[in-house]
């Protein structure tokens, strides 16, 4: 099945925020020089490493990787590139929740948010990708992306995420969004390695 | 006025004698990495090395630790986390919430510098961290993977 969502107010968080919100002021956020975020749940660098915002708490349950993995498949990043960071609630409450409910409990944290945060990461794709067709003066249908690379099909052209990343927190949300299939899947649904063990290892992790 | 030396590094501490040396670690030096867990040696969150034998820390004051002895860290087991038992952490995904974990590393490098074989017999009699997630089972196969390479 393809789930085509119906992007209203209320459930599709991304659009209305990124438009409404994130653009519009600087939230504090100690973004690098060169860091765009094309919305709330995606930073993208200039090196093409991806920053995924989590929203959930990590307590040894896995949905911080999870998460990241449901974003990253409609991105359609290079996971090996990924990151991530945890928005406070302060911030959210200052971007009108573009995040969502923080509340990590009952085995909900993916179940209750897989859909926006999926959606999160197609927008995330869709804006990367009309920020190259732009550059590019095609039509974004010419275009696709998989692992973090844009590539213009007709001529064979091609751009990484990171290079479109400025051009791409300016491009308007898309209206509408089709989420992957999830029997397409190649990043999310599957066992990876946890982002958060190699800072327990180390001390790192206060 | 107190000196230790911590991962290689004397430094001087504005403490109490009394204080203990989980709490210069952590406030004083800022090395966070080490827990507190029971705050009565008996979980072994606190676990740090000096010279090489695991210690709780949480129940130990600073004044018994002498000046020329090495206190270890998990922020000074490797430069880049690559110690064996560390290593080992990673590959079998050792942790879950990691709380207990830099002291169960810390009890760990010390059981595999001692014994290049340890039995699940000498793991069990060594190893008296408190994992509330229960990684028990992965701590036991991770020693044995390390203790091949330590």
């Amino acid at each position: 099945m393809n789930a085509i969502s119906k992007l209203s107010r209320r459930n599709f968080l991304v659009g209305t925020a990124a438009t409404g919100l994130s653009l519009g002021f600087h939230v504090p956020f100690a973004a690098a020089a060169g860091d765009s975020e094309v919305n709330a749940w995606v930073v993208v660098k200039p090196d093409d490493s991806i920053v995924i915002r989590i929203a959930r708490s990590e307590m040894g349950q896995g949905s911080l990787t999870g998460l990241a993995q449901l974003v990253a498949e409609e991105l359609a990043c290079d996971w090996s590139k990924v990151t991530t960071e945890y928005p406070t609630p302060g911030q959210n409450l200052a971007r009108n929740n573009v995040w969502g409910d923080f509340s990590t409990t009952g085995s909900r944290a993916i179940r209750r948010s897989h859909e926006y945060v999926r959606q999160g990461g197609a927008a995330a794709r869709e804006m990367l990708i009309a920020a190259a067709a732009e550059q590019w003066k095609v039509p974004a249908s010419e275009c696709s992306a998989s692992n973090s690379v844009i590539t213009h099909g007709p001529s064979g052209r091609t751009v990484t995420y990171g290079q479109v990343a400025d051009a791409a927190a300016r491009q308007t949300p898309p209206a509408e969004i089709t989420l992957k299939d999830p029997k397409n899947w190649t990043i999310a649904g599957r066992p990876l390695p946890r982002l958060d063990t190699a800072d327990k290892l180390t001390g790192k992790q206060k | 006025m107190a000196r230790i030396t911590v991962n290689g590094i004397p430094h001087d501490v504005d403490a109490e004698p009394d204080t203990p040396l989980l709490w210069v670690l952590r406030e004083q030096l800022g090395l966070t990495g080490t827990k507190y867990g029971c705050g009565v040696a008996q979980c072994g969150a606190c676990t740090v090395h000096i010279d090489g034998a695991a210690t709780r820390s949480c129940a130990l004051p600073v004044s018994a630790v002498e000046a020329n002895q090495n206190v270890t860290t998990i922020e000074g087991l490797s430069p880049d986390g690559g110690h064996p038992v560390q290593k080992a952490w990673l590959a079998l995904d050792v942790p879950q919430c990691g709380y207990c974990q830099a002291g169960m590393i810390m009890a760990a490098a010390a059981l595999v510098a001692q014994n290049k074989n340890p039995t699940d017999a000498d793991i069990d009699a060594e190893m008296t961290n408190i994992c509330r997630c229960g990684t028990y089972n992965r701590v036991r196969a991770a020693i044995k993977r390390a203790a091949e390479e330590a």
